[in-house]
């Protein structure tokens, strides 16, 4: 597989909640290299011990542009993606590629762990691997985060936005999720009207173990209806 | 990038399975506890520990390849870990090995090791392997050499600073009883 490619297998539901996100069809880019796989994959299940997770399928998200695929999924060549020495840079992110790697094997490992996990953005016309959108909860948070890093080949595009709305989505209509929040620091204007955009109220000043940065701020996703803010009544957020 | 179905390794007295939940907590005892993990990167705190055994997960994952617990057969109980592992910047895959405070004595780590390491050259097909250990870790070294590794030279890790090298014998020159033992 060429760098920053991914490909469906056919027979995959793609998960998209009901109601608030489109289940787009495909582009025709992902629907030729979905030909070029086998779909079943009932593979490696030849000698001992499997990990009992170790076939799990994980959901697939779908918005107008993006796909979101879980790095564990079997279809998703994460060191293509975003390890390999052409792969997009991610914004504000020391480029090292060492702590990288270690960085990627936890984001699966979470997956593996938890069943849930940042979600690779994928650019359905072309294929390329844009960020990492999802709830991220390790060991130390005091409840599960929704998270987004975006790479410079998604800049300026609104892509983050639209994938944090498509894991919205998700995680409360799908996944039945309650609540999520997202800590952001507080001089990241950026993350701060993504935030806003998504319909999160700004809570307390928070500090905990290992936080990505100092003066983070809660912001609290909540379900559609069930929001206590009088912007999201009125419908002036969107 | 799925986990792939992590073989099960059993010798006389170990079974060594692939990572699961549950090994958290002895996982994260051992880098809480610095006498004894000061030569694996530690001492970690709890949330730290629980980056690492996650990154642990993933590596069977992007690699193909981790680390097993090593379980008692009898009881189930874990006694340590050991494997082959090489994140991002290991010059070459390095045979490691953890032991939990139930898993030491006896010689089952040595065991165990040896069946990691068979396992990589028999199964994986690596060609050589190496066991790269702090300076003043007297146990570790002791262990390498009593699988019949030796010193060849220093390495700085780039998550750890120096390290010694030891290397492995080849495939093709298992020490004493090694292969024959295990085949």
């Amino acid at each position: 597989m060429t760098s920053r490619q991914f490909a469906a297998p056919l027979g995959t539901a793609v998960c998209a909640a009901p109601g608030l996100t489109e289940n787009y069809a495909v582009s025709s880019i992902l629907l030729h290299r979905m030909g070029e796989k086998d779909a079943g994959r009932p593979a490696a299940r030849a000698m001992g011990y499997d990990m009992k997770d170790a076939q799990r399928r994980y959901p697939r998200l779908v918005s107008k542009r993006l796909m979101l695929i879980s790095p564990a999924d079997p279809e998703f060549d994460a060191q293509a993606a975003f390890l390999a020495p052409d792969s997009p840079r991610f914004i504000n992110v020391a480029d090292d590629a060492d702590s990288l790697w270690w960085s990627i094997a936890t984001i699966i490992g979470h997956w593996h762990l938890h069943g849930y996990g940042l979600f690779a953005v994928v650019e359905r016309s072309t294929g390329s691997t844009v960020g990492l959108v999802g709830p991220w909860f390790p060991k130390g948070w005091p409840e599960p985060e929704l998270s987004w890093h975006l790479m410079e080949t998604g800049e300026g595009k609104g892509y983050a936005s639209e994938a944090v709305q498509c894991v919205l989505d998700w995680l409360f209509n799908a996944a039945g999720w309650d609540t999520i929040v997202s800590y952001v620091p507080e001089e990241n204007t950026a993350s701060i009207a993504l935030a806003r955009r998504a319909g999160a109220q700004p809570e307390r000043l928070v500090s905990f173990p290992l936080q990505p940065a100092p003066g983070l701020r809660c912001w609290r996703h909540s379900p559609p209806g069930r929001s206590s803010s009088p912007h999201h009544a009125r419908g002036l957020l969107h | 990038m799925q986990l792939p179905a992590i073989p099960q390794l059993e010798t006389e007295r170990l079974v060594l399975r692939g990572p699961e939940a549950s090994d958290f907590g002895p996982v994260a005892a051992f880098f809480a506890d610095e006498a004894r993990s000061w030569g694996f990167g530690g001492p970690l705190d709890r949330n730290e520990a629980w980056r690492w055994f996650t990154m642990s997960v993933g590596h069977w994952a992007m690699r193909g390849f981790g680390f097993w617990t090593i379980t008692c057969k009898q009881t189930g109980e874990p006694l340590g870990i050991t494997g082959v592992w090489q994140p991002e910047g290991w010059p070459e895959p390095e045979l490691g090995w953890v032991a939990f405070p139930a898993g030491e004595g006896r010689g089952i780590m040595a065991e165990a090791a040896l069946a990691a390491r068979t396992h990589a050259y028999e199964v994986m097909g690596l060609p050589a392997l190496c066991s790269n250990i702090f300076p003043g870790n007297t146990r570790s070294v002791a262990l390498a050499e009593r699988l019949g590794a030796v010193f060849e030279a220093e390495f700085d890790n780039p998550k750890h600073g120096r390290e010694l090298v030891y290397r492995h014998p080849a495939p093709e020159a298992p020490c004493d009883g090694g292969m024959e033992a295990y085949a």
